[in-house]
């Protein structure tokens, strides 16, 4: 009896109480502008339908002092509770990235159940809330499913930086990386990538890249396994197999070697995305350089390589690759 | 007036009468009175029931000798010797003897002008032939099964192994039933504590009847209370044989085909009977999958429970959807839901097996099928709960020797995922796993082998070597009986 009582009350006493998944209203994902001094949230929410598998998208806004009361506020008066858990895509205004998101990353990851691994974009040229309420996506699911999706997709393809809220926050307040985010904009209806934002080291949009440069930006960060180059009569360059290191001395200054497989039919063809690979690495790190971003860490480069001059070091790309009949499976 | 306190006396019609009287109330009770063809004849009585004789062997070995004899009345030593045409019958083996043998089927022989009665073997009761156990078939192997006849039982044993080692010792149990009950031994492999400890648990038995292995099972068993299993059943006279090689003890209980074995360790259940008959690669696998699919049948509806109700950001996006819009209109709560649900289950399952197999195959599939069906389009129960419960149950059926401790386990895991969620869980199971490692089973740990640092002892737990490597030493239960070469 006694045994059976301690097993009984620590279970008894740990909270008989639970929240069914069907009792849930789950954010797939969340636009946030800024009002003034205050937050506004927007949140894309799945409502599961008994009908059909796809959950339809229904909208809810909610504005605060800061992120935590945003969402609370969005929360406020539903009869089911908001759940933050699967969140893909979280969706920042300009007016956000225009005045820093050091602060917004914080609240984010202490103060709300946004899963550290939801991927943070910045919407350019629209309304974020707009880009969730505008678009349709091609499968008839939430936009947040679908962005979620593209921006892993992106992600392998060296299309977009791979920019998760914990990473982000991480690159603003210590691994000494500026911070960059994927880019969407609205095209026709659909939420499409459109480069990636660049942010200074205290969180706040610098500037941008075309998606050239984020492709190329994203080979010299190692982001993914692949990526495509266009040469400038639009011969397609497919790279794989991308590998990147970063080295720095005294004598050769900072070296960006990139090394990957590329698609071609002759030696002559292989020189050439060589050549162009590298010219559009050198023309992305320029462009980092005018926005005063470090996202490629240059500087920190130098400090583990022992060098404390750093402001001046000049910067080599060298591009290694071998020739391949196909990256992409099969034989051209 | 109880037979054992009968004396009969040198007058055979006196001794007829007591027995007429005894037995007023039997009417299988036959008294066949048979005279010699001498001057003065030969008298004699005999005493038997009808159904449990062989009439045959009464007819042409008994009245038949007796009717022909044509000298006149003998004492009944030398009945048995000069009339009688039989092996084996014993002369005035003592009241008890007498009548324990006449009840079960034995004839009584009396002459006129002698008290002291003869017994004849002339058993011949309805029996079945050894055919394959419906619930322990095997796909390659031997293929007889005990049947409810004891010694044609321990007979079967007794084929297996021909050695002088192998000993029967018969007991005695219930008051009224008065059962017999063999323990059965290799003499040199059994180890003697254990023999000794199943001897006394035997004869400390006090019940009325007897009249199933479970019946002494639940009385010896260790821990009682234990949903997991601390005596072993079968039906298959080579698994008792492989046992016994072991160094396990047989219990054989006459009227019954099951035959319990012990001590009985957890490695067992996960071993099926034909694990030795078929290659050892496939065993291998199907033994690994055996426990895969234990662990499974046990937490799979606790984990559903705990994912949907606790940690939903474990379950990937999709498919929590996919559970949130199956859920949609379902009244209950999904702890709720799970525990009807497999109540349910239970239910079909149960009345699946009581029910006869023609019938039992329809009302599988009107249960299954229809009424599952039926239930999610009427939204009392959603379809991934269905999906789980019935996947729980189809993988309980791989272990069918943990299926008590299944059902129960089952439930607690449940209970304790819909508090605690995943920590329930593990706080369940690491409460199961505690509570198996202080089980024994007459005194040897229930997880001997698995928690053994012996390296002989691992050859035939998570892995059955090949016979080969298994020749150096005899598999045994564990290293305090290793077979003696």
């Amino acid at each position: 009896m006694k045994r059976a009582l301690i097993l009984l009350l620590p279970l008894l006493l740990s909270g008989c109480t639970w929240r069914d998944a069907g009792d849930l209203s789950a954010v797939t994902s969340a636009a946030i502008a800024r009002t003034g001094e205050d937050y506004a949230l927007t949140a894309e929410l799945a409502q599961p339908s008994g009908d059909t598998p796809i959950p339809q998208a229904v909208f809810a806004s909610g504005s605060g002092s800061g992120a935590a009361q945003a969402i609370d506020a969005v929360g406020a008066g539903r009869d089911s509770q908001l759940y933050w858990s699967h969140t893909r895509v979280l969706l920042l205004d300009d007016s956000v990235l225009s005045a820093g998101i050091a602060g917004l990353t914080d609240e984010l990851t202490a103060a709300s159940e946004v899963r550290p691994s939801v991927r943070v974009c910045a919407a350019v040229d629209t309304d974020a809330a707009g880009i969730l309420k505008d678009t349709a996506s091609l499968s008839g699911e939430p936009v947040g499913f679908s962005l979620g999706d593209a921006l892993e997709q992106a992600v392998h393809a060296s299309q977009s930086p791979d920019a998760q809220l914990y990473r982000v926050l991480d690159r603003i307040r210590t691994d000494g990386v500026d911070a960059v985010l994927p880019a969407v904009t609205q095209k026709d209806g659909q939420a499409v990538l459109s480069g990636c934002v660049l942010l200074d080291a205290a969180g706040a949009q610098c500037g941008r890249l075309d998606e050239t440069q984020t492709t190329a930006l994203c080979l010299m960060q190692a982001g993914g396994e692949q990526a495509v180059f266009y040469d400038t009569d639009g011969t397609r360059i497919a790279l794989s197999g991308c590998h990147t290191t970063m080295t720095a001395d005294e004598q050769h200054g900072i070296v960006i070697h990139v090394q990957a497989k590329a698609a071609c039919t002759d030696a002559r063809q292989l020189h050439r995305a060589a050549y162009v690979v590298r010219m559009r690495c050198i023309d992305t790190v320029r462009q980092l350089d005018a926005a005063g971003c470090d996202a490629l860490g240059l500087g920190r480069v130098c400090e583990q390589a022992g060098l404390t001059e750093q402001t001046g070091m000049p910067v080599t790309v060298s591009v290694t690759l071998s020739g391949t009949q196909s990256t992409e499976g099969g034989v051209r | 007036m109880r037979p054992s306190d009968l004396t009969f006396t040198t007058d055979l019609d006196h001794n007829i009468a007591q027995m007429k009287r005894i037995f007023a109330h039997d009417n299988t009770f036959i008294c066949r009175e048979v005279q010699g063809s001498g001057a003065p004849a030969l008298r004699a009585a005999l005493f038997f029931f009808d159904g449990m004789v062989e009439s045959t062997t009464i007819n042409q070995s008994l009245v038949r000798p007796l009717r022909r004899w044509a000298r006149g009345p003998m004492p009944m030593d030398a009945v048995i010797h000069e009339v009688l045409e039989v092996d084996d019958c014993p002369l005035d083996p003592g009241m008890d003897k007498l009548f324990q043998a006449f009840l079960y089927g034995d004839t009584i022989v009396l002459v006129d002008g002698d008290s002291r009665p003869a017994v004849v073997n002339t058993k011949g009761f309805a029996k079945r032939s050894p055919e394959e156990p419906d619930n322990e078939k095997v796909l390659r192997g031997p293929r007889e099964g005990f049947t409810e006849a004891f010694m044609g039982n321990l007979a079967l044993i007794r084929r297996r192994l021909r050695t002088p080692n192998l000993c029967f010792e018969f007991m005695q149990v219930g008051s009224v039933s008065d059962t017999t009950v063999s323990l059965c031994y290799i003499d040199g492999i059994a180890d003697q504590t254990v023999l000794d400890e199943v001897k006394r648990r035997v004869q400390a038995i006090d019940l009325d009847a007897v009249l199933d292995a479970n019946y002494l099972s639940e009385i010896m068993r260790d821990d009682r209370a234990s949903p997991f299993p601390t005596t072993g059943f079968t039906e298959r006279p080579d698994i008792v044989a492989a046992k016994l090689l072991e160094g396990r003890i047989a219990i054989v209980v006459d009227g019954t085909p099951v035959v319990l074995t012990v001590p009985h360790i957890l490695q067992e259940t996960f071993q099926a009977n034909d694990d030795y008959y078929v290659s050892y690669l496939y065993t291998n696998l199907t033994r690994w999958l055996r426990a895969f699919g234990f662990l499974l049948t046990l937490i799979l509806p606790a984990v559903y429970v705990a994912l949907v109700t606790w940690q939903q950001e474990m379950i990937p996006t999709r498919l929590l959807f996919s559970i949130a819009a199956s859920r949609q209109g379902v009244p209950f709560s999904t702890f709720t839901e799970a525990v009807g649900t497999l109540i349910v289950f239970e239910i079909l399952k149960e009345a699946g097996t009581r029910t006869p197999d023609t019938i039992g195959q329809a009302l599988s599939i009107v249960g299954g099928l229809v009424l599952g069906q039926a239930a999610v389009d009427a939204r009392f129960v959603s379809a991934p709960m269905v999906i789980v419960i019935a996947f729980s149950g189809v993988t309980a059926l791989v272990v069918p020797k943990l299926r008590t401790a299944t059902l129960v386990f089952r439930f607690f895991l449940l209970v304790c995922a819909a508090v605690l969620g995943l920590y329930g869980v593990l706080f369940g199971l690491a409460l199961i796993l505690a509570h198996a490692c202080r089980l024994t089973s007459f005194g040897i740990p229930y997880l001997t082998n698995l928690l053994s640092a012996e390296k002989h002892s691992k050859r035939d737990v998570l892995l059955r070597y090949p016979w080969f490597a298994m020749k150096p030493r005899r598999r045994f239960l564990a290293g305090w009986n290793e077979v003696r070469r």
